[in-house]
């Protein structure tokens, strides 16, 4: 207790140069836990988007379908097993079926992939039912945003579809965009066009056919076993997580930086006072202080650093990460080019494991850098010291 | 690349024989497509060819040497211009191969790459891979005669005998005096026409009438179409059986 009150006394003595290290190590703390923040709520945005609007709680695969090779996707459909009848009866599953076409909008070519979707399916969170349109004259479809941008195209805009049958004999008609869908989910969207799964099924001959089965999200009943592969939503989604993993070690990358330079000040401050206080040290062993408590005395003044960072962050940065909780970042480019499912507005996450892993981890940090330089006292004799000798 | 134009050319205007109903002052549908048979197929051939693709903004002038034999294998590689020189394409039925000397690497086109268009032309990599006798795929029938510039010539009319035919009609104008298709219009199952094919000048080479000035057209695209001219054809060569590996596209 007399070393805690000496070491806060040595520090607040020494004015502004220990608040200075503090400062500098609680940038260094708060970036660690925004940055990590931020990460954690890329990944979790990311599987929730892709939850709701493509991947529900799992899939279940035709054999041929690998969505790693595109060479796969043109015999990438089977006829949907029987076994799953009550589940898509019920609402639980949603078939889609992917097929290769091509649009002509504005008579420029697009290949696209045309997705069969039952417009009254409940599974994905998109608005399907916009596909409720009987019509002789075209074929309705709907199309993304960021689709509808690109091809430069409108609600009710017609232009040609060309694709090729299940027998492989061409076919076109003209397609009308019914509805432009505004989705945070750019891999349902760019490249996309998604029309009714029954006249999907219809104009390619592949009746009762499908890709993939998706399973509703809400749903933790029994799946039926099946000659189609199951994919469970982490197994869907562990590209996210790899992406996500892989930004996070780039980030961990600037924070060891700024916690370096952080530790590099408090390592500093440490040697420097060890130099200044000789004759202090000197006094205080003569008093009777043991080597041992005076290793102790200097290394909790320089561990007590963090402890100062820390209050000083939660003091200044707390507010900041909740505004940023709240408000999110909006991302001042386009999110679309990032390579994995993302809002244009992330929102960091800052669980209290996060939190006190980082504390923890800083004082630890800090603890040990301030033991460094104080451990030459071990060797240190009175005589010396109060000298102004250091042995 | 010339060699896949050819055979696609040489597919349409050469196999023609049909069975069909016979229009009463019209000769059968079949008999025409063998006269054309008579005046055209050959056991290979080489072709040397200038390809004129039309962009919006401008055009691009691309030459070949093409080898085939029948209507299963062809070798083509370009000569210029510099940047797709050495390039080269090799059909083996339906499967098809591209070499590139600035990668250095083979690949097969399949799949989607078969709807991308070769070098920006109205052609597609799938309209290259058609090996199919059209004779055999199809029902031919005169459905009228018309001129086609000065020429007079048949309307014939194919309907796919099969669901898994890639065109299910198709319309070809065959002068009549010539016996060589002038035209061609190809239909999807819908009925909606999707590509066009036009012969504007002929030539006779070794007694036979072939076709020398081409136009192709992808109808749903915009542009002027893809022009393709036959600069010169030699038929019946000694052609070795290397040219239509895998290997030799390396070579």
């Amino acid at each position: 207790m007399v070393i805690l009150k000496l070491a806060y006394r040595n520090l607040k003595g020494a004015g502004i140069r220990t608040w200075l290290n503090v400062f500098v190590l609680s940038l260094a703390f708060l970036s660690i836990i925004y940055l990590k923040g931020l990460y954690n709520g890329m990944q979790d945005q990311s599987i929730r988007i892709s939850e709701d609007t493509d991947m529900g709680s799992g899939q279940y695969w035709c054999a041929i379908y690998d969505p790693y090779d595109p060479l796969s996707l043109p015999d990438a459909h089977e006829t949907i097993p029987e076994v799953f009848n009550p589940l898509i009866s019920s609402g639980v599953i949603t078939p889609v079926m992917f097929y290769q076409g091509a649009i002509y909008p504005d008579n420029r070519l697009k290949n696209i992939i045309l997705r069969g979707v039952d417009p009254n399916q409940q599974v994905m969170n998109i608005p399907t039912s916009e596909l409720r349109v009987e019509s002789n004259e075209y074929l309705p479809i709907m199309l993304g945003h960021r689709m509808a941008k690109s091809i430069n195209v409108k609600a009710g805009d017609i232009f040609t579809l060309q694709w090729r049958d299940g027998n492989g004999a061409y076919d076109a008609r003209d397609a009308r965009v019914v509805a432009v869908m505004t989705t945070t989910n750019s891999t349902i969207d760019i490249g996309n066009v998604w029309v009714d799964l029954a006249l999907l099924q219809d104009i390619t001959r592949l009746e009762n056919e499908a890709t993939l089965l998706i399973i509703d999200k809400s749903y933790s009943g029994e799946l039926p076993e099946s000659e189609w592969e199951y994919h469970s939503l982490f197994a869907l989604t562990k590209d996210i997580r790899d992406m996500v993993e892989m930004k996070s070690i780039g980030g961990s990358i600037m924070y060891g930086v700024l916690m370096a330079l952080a530790l590099l000040a408090v390592f500093d401050t440490q040697v420097l006072s060890i130099w200044r206080r000789r004759r202090e040290m000197g006094t205080l062993m003569a008093l009777g202080m043991t080597r041992m408590t005076l290793i102790k005395l200097f290394t909790l003044e320089g561990g007590m650093h963090g402890f100062f960072a820390v209050v000083l962050a939660t003091i200044y940065g707390a507010p900041l990460l909740y505004l940023n909780s709240v408000k999110g970042l909006t991302m001042p480019m386009d999110v679309d080019n990032f390579g994995m499912v993302l809002p244009q507005t992330l929102f960091p996450e800052y669980s209290v494991g996060l939190i006190l892993g980082t504390i923890i981890i800083v004082l630890i940090t800090v603890t040990i850098t301030s033991f460094i330089p104080v451990r030459k006292l071990a060797k240190l004799k009175p005589t010396d010291a109060l000298r102004g000798k250091m042995s | 690349m010339k060699n896949q134009i050819l055979i696609l050319v040489g597919t349409i205007l050469l196999s023609w024989p049909a069975s069909s109903v016979i229009a009463q002052k019209w000769p059968d549908g079949l008999e025409v497509m063998q006269r054309i048979d008579e005046n055209m197929v050959s056991e290979n051939q080489v072709v040397e060819s200038t390809m004129i693709v039309h962009g919006i903004r401008s055009s691009r002038t691309i030459t070949s040497r093409g080898y085939m034999v029948g209507a299963e294998k062809s070798f083509s590689e370009y000569l210029s211009p510099p940047r797709e020189k050495g390039t080269k394409m090799l059909r083996l039925d339906d499967k098809l191969w591209i070499y590139s000397p600035g990668t250095n690497r083979v690949i097969q086109i399949a799949g989607h790459m078969l709807r991308q268009s070769v070098m920006g032309s109205d052609l597609s990599y799938e309209d290259f891979t058609e090996a199919e006798e059209l004779a055999e795929a199809y029902d031919c029938t005169v459905i009228a005669e018309e001129q086609v510039g000065a020429r007079p010539t048949l309307v014939v009319e194919l309907i796919a005998k099969r669901a898994d035919i890639a065109y299910a009609k198709r319309k070809v104008w065959v002068d009549s005096k010539r016996w060589i298709a002038l035209k061609e219009e190809r239909y999807a199952r819908s009925g909606k026409l999707l590509k066009t094919t036009e012969i504007t000048e002929v030539f006779k080479v070794e007694g036979r009438w072939y076709p020398k000035h081409m136009i192709f057209k992808d109808v749903l695209k915009k542009g002027k179409g893809t022009e393709f001219i036959i600069d010169s054809i030699k038929f019946d060569q000694d052609i070795p059986d290397f040219l239509f590996t895998k290997a030799a596209l390396r070579k």
